[in-house]
């Protein structure tokens, strides 16, 4: 509509506005008839494509997700320093599961069936795990970069079991228990900063702030450790790596990694609807609170679990969201077990190339992924300023 | 049905709406209009259930509205509001499906009704041709009426909207509030915030005027839209005069001598 413009000579008098009333300016008023098209006339009828509408897709692409992780960890099985061929890796597993197989070399029965296959399911737990804390922290903190290891999540879980363990906890269970409530108290701290000032950017620089300070409290604590054997060493808990992990440490993860992811997928639709924001989530009938903190539990849970057999491995949950997003979209109910299972590939394929390193070098897993994830981090960065501008 | 009686809402300690009496009966299209600051938002977002009052009470349909739980209460009232974050790469059309959220179960997927529902939604508005778009790459008026779509989908007999036309064209601005004022006189309650006063006078059956939280006035254009109305809410010299075209009132603000 035409407002009074200062200097408008309209708004000078009544004599004007007097003539302005007889010489209505009708091509305001009057809806003129359109070509169709590109914003044709609102009533337009036009039967919408239905769009990225949830068909038989979830089906094939966890399925094909579930091949290509299972793929991924025979390769990984067959490699190493002593390489066992695929038919013998198939072998190995059939016997472990008890069934009827071929005969396999003692030897190669025990690298598979003790080292390497314990070893691969720690990467897929982890890896899931940290797939969907990533997921889930990019919808809670509206933030396309948050992740557990950006935001300082896995710096708290790893200064919970550091503390644990220096403290002299004893039991197995007590190291994932203060690992979890290290991730819970660190969840805790963003959410309330993120309440006090609202922002994409305050979520990251929070970040900033507790990984640089839980960091040096895992650094303080492992140097004043009195048994240091105990602690795997600093590296450990700051660059995570999957060496020396056993069937204790699948035992350990595998059920509060299965039940986190489970219970999250229950939140899907409600988390698609939050990211719409507070007022139009509740709007749109979400109870934002209870859902934000039953999430955060799960996401702390899931990184917590992770990192107490891992150290902080970081940027899984930044790659595995964003290629299923670029490929498949946002919608969580796709999204969260897509990212699951591509978490897990993604790091278990780190963990071999960590793994297969040749002497003098030596890589952690945790550097593997972050020569993947910095990159893509950076790329991410770019590609949201530029939107966003 | 909305009504308020007596409603009080602070911040702070400072009353940001006081002694707000209001009546929107089914069938009507009620303009709340003010100037800024007055408390417009901020008595949406009570109706809405997203405010709790610190006095008087709201009800929606004949319910208390902040005592709902948020999928009762988003059956019965569709809210637009007037900023949404859309940040991740949703299409249009998945973001009018979002509208039909509180009328599926937990683990249900959306069904036909569900379907027909949004492409509904998206022909009247207009925003069809945008279905398979990503929601981050249109631009601020395509947004507001795929948000309009999805409150549309979500098919209740209330629908609040604020500022629904502020980043539209003109001919968007007269199809979406032509689109409101059909679904009033299809027997909901539609409670729009305007700040085009002439627009308000011409589609709303009712206006009401805000200032500093309080209602300087209600009822028909004709009654609210008055100089002396105008004068106390906006602090302005305005004239008001029926229009030859459309029938309705017409406001010009005058500048202060």
């Amino acid at each position: 509509m035409p407002a009074s413009r200062p200097g408008d000579p309209t708004c000078r008098g009544r004599r004007h506005i007097h003539a302005l009333a007889r010489t209505p300016a009708v091509h305001v008023v009057r809806p003129r008839p359109r070509r169709a098209g590109r914003g044709g006339r609102l009533v337009r009828v036009v039967r919408p494509r239905p769009g990225r509408a949830l068909g038989p897709l979830p089906a094939w692409t966890a399925g094909g997700l579930a091949v290509l992780l299972a793929a991924v960890g025979g390769l990984a099985i067959a490699l190493g320093p002593v390489p066992v061929s695929p038919g013998d890796v198939v072998s190995a597993l059939g016997g472990l599961l008890g069934l009827p197989a071929g005969e396999v070399a003692a030897r190669d029965a025990l690298v598979v069936g003790q080292i390497r296959l314990p070893r691969v399911l720690v990467a897929a737990l982890v890896g899931a795990a940290l797939g969907v804390a990533g997921a889930v922290m990019q919808a809670l903190f509206g933030n396309p970069l948050a992740e557990p290891g950006v935001t300082g999540v896995s710096a708290g879980a790893a200064a919970g079991a550091v503390l644990a363990i220096t403290s002299g906890a004893a039991g197995t269970a007590v190291v994932p228990a203060a690992a979890f409530a290290g991730a819970l108290a660190t969840v805790a701290v963003i959410h309330a900063i993120g309440a006090m000032s609202r922002g994409p950017a305050t979520v990251l620089l929070a970040g900033i702030a507790l990984n640089a300070l839980l960091g040096a409290l895992v650094s303080a604590l492992v140097a004043n450790a009195p048994d240091e054997q105990s602690l795997r060493g600093v590296v450990f808990w700051l660059q995570g790596d999957l060496d020396a992990r056993t069937w204790e440490h699948v035992r350990l993860v595998l059920w509060p990694v299965l039940a986190g992811v489970a219970v999250t997928l229950v939140f899907s639709r409600d988390l698609n609807v939050m990211l719409l924001g507070d007022d139009a989530a509740r709007a749109g009938g979400v109870d934002v609170t209870r859902t934000r903190h039953a999430l955060l539990l799960l996401a702390s849970l899931l990184t917590g679990v992770a990192v107490s057999v891992s150290g902080v491995i970081g940027f899984v949950g930044l790659v595995a969201p964003h290629v299923i997003r670029l490929a498949l979209g946002a919608d969580h109910r796709l999204l969260l077990p897509a990212s699951a299972l591509l978490g897990a590939v993604f790091l278990v394929l780190a963990d071999t190339v960590a793994r297969m390193t040749l002497a003098p070098v030596t890589l952690q897993t945790g550097v593997v992924t972050a020569f993947v994830g910095a990159p893509v981090f950076l790329l991410l960065v770019l590609w949201t300023r530029r939107r966003t501008r | 049905m909305i009504a308020a009686e007596g409603l009080r809402v602070e911040a702070d300690g400072r009353a940001l709406l006081d002694g707000v009496e209001l009546r929107v009966p089914a069938g009507r299209m009620l303009g709340l209009v003010g100037p800024n600051g007055a408390g417009k938002t901020t008595l949406l977002h009570t109706i809405a259930g997203l405010r709790r009052p610190a006095g008087g009470r709201v009800t929606v349909e004949g319910r208390a509205a902040h005592d709902l739980r948020p999928r009762e209460l988003a059956r019965v009232i569709a809210h637009v509001p007037q900023e949404t974050a859309l940040a991740f790469p949703f299409t249009a059309y998945e973001v009018t499906l979002m509208g039909r959220h509180p009328r599926l179960g937990r683990f249900a997927l959306e069904g036909p009704a569900d379907h027909r529902a949004a492409e509904r939604a998206m022909a009247a508005t207009g925003t069809a041709h945008l279905a398979g778009r990503d929601v981050t790459t249109l631009s601020g008026g395509e947004r507001q009426l795929v948000l309009l779509a999805k409150a549309l989908a979500q098919d209740t007999p209330v629908l609040l909207a604020d500022e629904p036309v502020s980043a539209l064209d003109l001919r968007h601005q007269l199809g979406v509030l032509r689109l409101l004022r059909d679904r009033a006189d299809a027997g909901r309650t539609v409670l729009v915030v305007l700040h085009d006063l002439n627009l308000a006078a011409r589609y709303c059956t009712e206006l009401a005027l805000l200032a500093g939280g309080r209602l300087v006035a209600t009822g028909a254009p004709a009654h609210v839209l008055t100089p002396a109305h105008l004068d106390g809410a906006y602090g302005i010299r305005a004239m008001v005069r029926p229009d030859d075209l459309t029938g309705s009132l017409t406001v010009t603000a005058l500048e202060n001598p």
